[in-house]
């Protein structure tokens, strides 16, 4: 459904997109991550056809995005970071408008401002003038705005930016629903977002797509987090020196060890590749038990996405602290 | 065509919740009328012409930076300008259509004139020259849009309003006082280059239709200046595309 090639943007002297290929089937939710200026606006303007690529080719339901700008613009819902919207407008008269410049057919418009204002839970406030919103409510006006149609494919930029959690959590949730049928690519910077919602990521960084194998490995990998008790400088010396740890690391003092006398000691095992020291850590505190040493806990968990995200972009020690 | 209408009303709707175009429209008759009663009460004069042709000119070269200083420049600021070229319309219809309702709110204030008129017809029972009207109306519209025209055209080139405004200002005023002094007296035996000056400013076009003059040049230069300052700001406009 969507399809990008070798994409490239300049701006002057600065590459904001760097040779970005991805694909996105139809029905498919995939998030595009990246830090600010990683280019995950860029791309979604170019999608959109308010700006061209410097080379490179990105083609939405088999249609060039610049040659046939129209034709993708008939089909897309975009909703862009700053959420722009007239401020001297309310609320249905501007989602009225947009409908008539999307093509909504006369007979179906009102239905369809039904229909959008009811998902995105603006229905008593349609009268209300845009300029007066808060954020929230203009994010969600945006978002209407970006359903109307129904358009096949939806291009977000950061549709929870400025929501309240209660807020976002609604949000996820109707994005959960429209995955049934709209294709969506949504970009964010938000990770438990992409989490939630999406099936697949795109990771950007400086311009350049992270391959998927990195992102595939990385989502594979597992830390071990360690309770114990005992001299915790000579525990972990010895942890470290176990085959199959790659790294001791340190942890803050965890919420729930608060009032503890004396507190566990904690700290994190990052693996070698692949492998598993749940068995040689039981092992180690087994044998010096005589020594005081005792494993108070041994839980495994995946990376969480900023960690993955921090070490796919190569900002390892972020991911490390 | 439909994109073209629905973007035209959304530019009147605009307008019309506008303060800023309510004091212009206010300014607009509150000069018309000053004028109206003084032509009228020093001349008896029933002629379009006396009464609102310096007004016709003034108005809207003073009027139209105002009118259309944030046509395309606020939607650049706001970043409007993005969720609109992102919706099927073109670049063309966006500019007609910016062009139409800010010409079309003009309009409907020049109607309001219709009032000083009637007043004016109905304490005269002379023959009335009705195609003499017709045609100062006509150039009271014309001359208004070559002006808002221009407006427009350099509301594409700016981010600011303001900076829109004041372009728009300076140049309208070198027109308007430009096409005034090419047209005293002092110039009644012109030159060459003083013809070509006069034939590429608005006045003198603008002057002939008040006059009840119809010319088919003078229709054809402010249809070409129009159409012309509107081509320029569609490329301005898709200026983002290769830029």
């Amino acid at each position: 459904m969507i399809e990008v090639e070798h994409l490239t943007k300049r701006y002057g002297d600065l590459t904001a997109l760097d040779d970005v290929s991805f694909h996105v089937d139809a029905g498919e939710v995939v998030g595009f991550l990246g830090v600010n200026g990683a280019g995950k606006s860029t791309t979604l303007r170019i999608l959109s056809g308010y700006i061209p690529a410097t080379a490179g080719a990105a083609r939405l339901a088999g249609r060039d995005v610049f040659r046939e700008s129209l034709e993708v613009r008939r089909k897309i819902g975009y909703l862009p970071e700053t959420v722009p919207l007239y401020p001297e407008l309310r609320i249905n008269e501007y989602l009225l408008f947009r409908a008539r410049i999307k093509g909504v057919p006369r007979a179906r418009r009102s239905s369809e401002i039904d229909r959008v204002t009811a998902a995105c839970k603006l229905d008593d406030r349609r009268r209300q003038t845009v300029g007066t919103l808060s954020r929230g409510f203009r994010q969600r006006v945006g978002l209407a705005d970006a359903l109307l149609g129904p358009p096949e494919i939806l291009l977000l930029d950061e549709p929870t930016s400025g929501l309240d959690p209660l807020q976002r959590l609604e949000v996820r949730a109707l994005l959960d629903e429209l995955k049934r049928e709209h294709t969506v690519l949504l970009s964010t910077h938000i990770l438990p977002e992409v989490e939630a919602v999406c099936g697949r990521i795109v990771i950007l960084h400086r311009g350049r797509r992270v391959p998927d194998e990195d992102v595939a490995r990385l989502r594979r990998w597992r830390r071990f987090e360690l309770a114990f008790a005992g001299p915790a400088q000579e525990i972990r010396a010895a942890l470290a020196q176990l085959d199959s740890v790659r790294a001791v690391l340190e942890v803050p003092p965890r919420p729930e060890d608060r009032g503890e006398e004396p507190p566990p000691a904690c700290c994190e095992i990052d693996p070698q590749e692949g492998r598993d020291p749940r068995d040689a850590v039981v092992a180690l505190f087994a044998a010096r038990a005589a020594a005081g040493w005792k494993l108070l806990e041994l839980r495994r968990r995946a990376l969480s996405l900023e960690e993955i995200f921090a070490r796919a972009t190569g900002d390892a020690d972020q991911a490390e602290r | 065509m439909r994109n073209f209408w629905a973007l035209t009303r959304r530019e009147l709707l605009s307008v019309f919740v506008s303060p800023l175009a309510y004091g212009t429209a206010a300014l607009f008759m509150l000069l018309f009328g000053l004028f109206f009663i003084g032509q009228f009460a020093q001349y008896k004069l029933v002629q379009l012409q006396t009464v609102a042709e310096p007004l016709g000119h003034i108005l809207p070269a003073l009027a139209a930076p105002v009118l259309t200083m944030r046509l395309l420049a606020e939607e650049r600021r706001l970043g409007t300008l993005e969720m609109l070229m992102t919706a099927p319309v073109t670049d063309f219809e966006v500019v007609l259509a910016k062009f139409c309702g800010v010409w079309l709110f003009y309009a409907s204030v020049l109607a309001l004139t219709f009032l000083h008129v009637a007043a004016m017809l109905w304490c005269y029972d002379g023959p009335v020259d009705w195609t003499g009207f017709a045609l100062g109306y006509a150039g009271l519209l014309l001359i208004a849009g070559y002006f808002l025209a221009f407006g427009l055209l350099c509301s594409s080139f700016f981010e600011s309003p303001i900076l829109a405004a004041l372009t728009a200002f300076v140049a309208g005023l070198f027109i308007l006082l430009a096409g005034m002094i090419l047209s005293r007296p002092v110039f009644t035996n012109p030159g060459v280059q003083q013809e070509i000056l006069k034939f590429m400013l608005p006045y003198a076009h603008y002057s002939n239709l008040m006059r009840g003059v119809l010319d088919t040049r003078d229709l054809a230069y402010f249809g070409g200046a129009i159409g012309y300052a509107i081509f320029l700001a569609t490329k301005s406009l898709e200026s983002r595309k290769w830029r």
